[in-house]
């Protein structure tokens, strides 16, 4: 198997977490990498404790940025906005677990930007 | 052997009456050629990227070298031996560019950087020559749309979008017909109220070779100016200016096995007579005054600065490599793997193929969706085995949402390319296929 597509990568593009609209969301935001044609759109709605409560996605691209929307909305469900801004290019790419070539790099990190424009992080 | 003697019947009747002759002789001697490229020195790398840029062989890299390090020089006016040498070469490619092209003159060929610049400049020059009676002057008051197609690539398309922008006009689409335009359209698109058209003479996606001749002979009916993208048609199919019937036409050398940075801008001269320049510095001047500058005679009034010497002459290079294996049976090797390419990407369940299926008019493109992978991971699955294609919108937007999808994965060939590589590619596809399944 390839060392990319890892089998837990694999497993979360094709049975993504958390992939879904949601109609009460606090905050919708669309993501984009137009040279690849990968497409996002994050719902995030927080509890009254001011954690994230409830985050789903919706999209179409790459296995990468697919299953990374899937791997980061499961690791911030239940984080603080303050958390969640803190996130970094490394903690993405520890949810993958390999290296991520540099063309790759805007797949990997389309829904963490996305998430933190979401946040306005 | 490196070629494939069957698949002819499904795909194109043209190729059949010519068939029994390539079995018996085959016209190219491709492992051969292949030596010619530095880069293909191991079988196992297939470079199927050309719609993107061509492999240069290495009489072109050999030309340039020799440029820069014997008769390194700027050209023109300096009278030591390694300027006029430089001269000389500089403006013997003009000439062979103007014969490769079917031009009136060499006073037509103007050497830019690719078809980028040569596209903007030619937009600029059309927009700022007040002395086009058909254009400009007219323009604010006359209403003039501008028409061009779905298929065209940015370098084209979005100089002629900001124009309309900024004049103000209407910009006109010449829709798709499955993977070549509609020429019924067309003709109503095209009006007497039509200043400029401008179309692509073959897809960089589908490959299609356009009957740009038609198109132009419309537009010529209605008093319009044509233009022609040809950048995916040099190197290709014989591209003659007369015979496409156009005003004007560009292209890039690195597809057609330059040197990138180099690329040649084709003007009537009619027309070019009437232009002002649209980029100004040394070279493109008689005189210069405080006050104002006059410029000096065509063609050298529309080369601003120091051009891409080293690139032209490799141009010069490519093009004589390319005369001396043969641009027909080039294009003959070439359909012959496009042709086995789609045929064997179609017998994989879930692949769709976006292409000219009509090869003898096909550059030899073929892109394609999966509905296993999205286009990148296919694209990065065949890199890991050495197959070099390239996933993306290749630059043509418009041309991929007419086609209902967002990106596609492209493999294009060459004169270097053989069988082995095309099996090599749709075994990449099967891999792809059977990872994300």
């Amino acid at each position: 198997m390839d060392s990319l597509y890892q089998e837990h990568i694999l497993e979360h593009y094709r049975h993504p977490h958390n992939r879904g609209r949601m109609e009460d969301c606090d905050v919708k935001q669309k993501g984009t990498n137009i040279s690849c044609g990968d497409d996002l759109v994050l719902y995030l709605k927080w509890g009254v404790d001011g954690k994230l409560s409830k985050i789903m996605f919706e999209g179409f691209g790459c296995a990468i940025s697919q299953s990374g929307a899937s791997m980061l909305t499961d690791k911030v469900k239940g984080m603080t906005k303050k958390a969640i801004a803190a996130l970094a290019q490394k903690d993405m790419y520890e949810l993958y677990g390999t290296e991520i070539s540099p063309q790759r790099e805007k797949c990997a990190l389309l829904a963490l930007n996305t998430l933190k424009e979401a946040i306005g992080a | 052997m490196d070629y494939p003697v069957q698949s002819k019947a499904t795909h194109s009747a043209g190729h059949k009456t010519t068939l029994c002759i390539r079995i018996q002789k085959p016209m190219l001697d491709i492992k051969k050629i292949r030596k010619d490229f530095p880069q293909l020195k191991d079988d196992n790398y297939h470079y199927l990227d050309a719609a993107a840029s061509s492999l240069t062989p290495m009489v072109v890299l050999d030309v340039v070298s020799d440029y820069y390090r014997n008769y390194r020089a700027n050209v023109h006016r300096a009278l030591f031996k390694e300027a006029v040498t430089a001269t000389e070469k500089y403006e013997d490619v003009r000439k062979k560019i103007a014969e490769f092209i079917g031009a009136e003159s060499q006073d037509e060929i103007i050497f830019t950087s690719g078809a980028t610049e040569s596209s903007n400049m030619l937009v600029r020059m059309l927009e700022e020559s007040p002395n086009l009676s058909t254009w400009t002057s007219d323009v604010q008051v006359g209403g003039w749309n501008i028409v061009t197609t779905e298929m065209e690539h940015h370098s084209a398309l979005v100089p002629l979008q900001q124009l309309a922008i900024r004049i103000g006009q209407e910009l006109r689409y010449i829709p798709l017909e499955r993977f070549g335009l509609d020429y019924s359209k067309a003709e109503r698109l095209i009006t007497e109220k039509t200043g400029l058209v401008s179309v692509i003479l073959a897809s960089n996606v589908t490959g299609t070779v356009n009957d740009v001749r038609r198109i132009a002979d419309v537009a010529h009916k209605h008093g319009g100016t044509v233009l022609a993208d040809v950048t995916a048609a040099v190197g290709h199919i014989p591209v003659d200016a007369r015979e496409l019937g156009v005003d004007a036409l560009y292209f890039s050398g690195h597809k057609m096995m330059a040197p990138t940075g180099v690329g040649v801008l084709w003007v009537k001269r009619a027309l070019l007579g009437k232009f002002q320049p649209s980029i100004f510095g040394g070279h493109m001047i008689s005189s210069v005054s405080k006050e104002d500058a006059e410029w000096a005679t065509i063609p050298k009034r529309f080369e601003a600065g120091t051009k891409n010497i080293g690139g032209v002459i490799g141009l010069g290079a490519a093009i004589d490599y390319i005369a001396d294996i043969g641009i027909k049976q080039i294009h003959e090797h070439v359909s012959e793997l496009t042709d086995y390419a789609i045929e064997k990407l179609e017998e994989i369940y879930g692949v769709r193929v976006l292409a000219e299926h009509d090869t003898g008019k096909n550059t030899g493109v073929v892109s394609f969706v999966c509905d296993f992978a999205h286009p990148h991971d296919v694209a990065e699955i065949l890199a890991r085995d050495r197959v070099a294609v390239r996933p993306g919108h290749h630059c043509a937007m418009p041309l991929h949402e007419a086609l209902g999808v967002s990106a596609t994965t492209r493999a294009s060939f060459h004169v270097y390319n053989t069988k082995e590589d095309v099996t090599a590619f749709v075994e990449g596809v099967k891999k792809a296929k059977e990872i994300f399944k």
